[in-house]
């Protein structure tokens, strides 16, 4: 028999809202839609986004509606 | 699947990839139930609860998944057509006769910036435990997205498949499959075949019988 220990389930809830709080993903959470690319763009050439960002404040930076 | 009128009162089907595992294998509704859906969309059943909620985790999700990509695959260089700016694209005219025609269409997650890497992003299980292996079933889906934006002239060379949990980001990359997309391209004449001139469809097809060597899992990170 099979007996469910809820293993399926994320460990946490994670999607709590999230506020921007690193200053260079600020600048890209404020500009326009039409600039977001170039922002981007410029902060990984940078190196202000990297495999240290939080996805989930990237996430919300992204985001346009 | 969307039925839309022509200027020259041609009819004109229009089968989305997302459907194509049903379209070609049967896999979750057969596919006597997929051509009748197909001609006349009010037969189609609504989704019940479980569906809807596993497809608005989806949606609310797909932006996590980007995020990830965007850290991880980009090489810095933000993607075409994803989040507000997807776009649908089209093969017309895959099948036809005098009165109608079938068009494939797909509606891919993002392109890459240099335009040879399709980005699919899955949200799978409502956040839950990921397979320990890929998921085959999503091959018709990708397959035919990749033959169809080659259609529209991008250089597809693979497609990345990120899956997102909030506790995991896996990237997968397939690559073009001949002998898959020749399988499956049957089915789909097949399918469309039916759906202009009607006749008999095997409901649920035998399973491929050929061996999937294109996909390998590029990476997987825990998130923190």
């Amino acid at each position: 028999m099979y007996i469910y220990r809820g293993e399926d389930l994320p460990d946490e809830d994670k999607t709590v809202e999230v506020n921007v709080i690193d200053k260079d993903l600020l600048k890209l959470e404020q500009a326009k839609k039409k600039d977001k690319k170039q922002v981007f763009e410029t902060l990984f050439k940078e190196d202000k986004i990297n495999e240290k960002t939080s996805p989930t404040q990237l996430a919300k930076a992204i985001r346009t509606s | 699947m969307k039925k839309q009128a022509q200027p020259n009162s041609q009819k004109r089907y229009e089968l989305h990839s997302s459907q194509f595992i049903n379209i070609a294998f049967g896999k979750y509704t057969n596919r006597c139930d997929m051509l009748l859906q197909t001609k006349n969309p009010s037969l189609t059943p609504e989704f019940n609860d479980f569906a809807k909620n596993r497809m608005n985790w989806g949606s609310e999700h797909e932006i996590d998944g980007v995020s990830n990509w965007l850290i991880r695959c980009s090489n810095g260089k933000y993607p075409k057509f994803t989040l507000d700016d997807q776009k649908d694209f089209l093969l017309e005219d895959f099948d036809k006769n005098d009165e109608t025609t079938v068009a494939l269409s797909s509606k891919p997650d993002g392109l890459s910036d240099d335009e040879k890497t399709i980005i699919e992003i899955k949200c799978p299980n409502e956040g839950g435990k990921l397979k320990d292996d890929f998921d085959k079933t999503r091959l018709p889906q990708i397959f035919v997205q990749q033959l169809v934006l080659k259609h529209n002239g991008y250089p597809i060379e693979k497609t990345q498949l990120c899956e997102w949990t909030p506790n995991v980001f896996r990237v997968w990359e397939i690559f073009p499959d001949e002998k898959f997309e020749e399988h499956l391209l049957n089915l789909l004449k097949e399918f469309s075949n039916c759906l202009l001139n009607g006749g008999d469809i095997d409901p649920k097809p035998k399973r491929y019988g050929g061996k999937y060597e294109t996909y390998e899992k590029l990476f997987e990170v825990k998130i923190k």
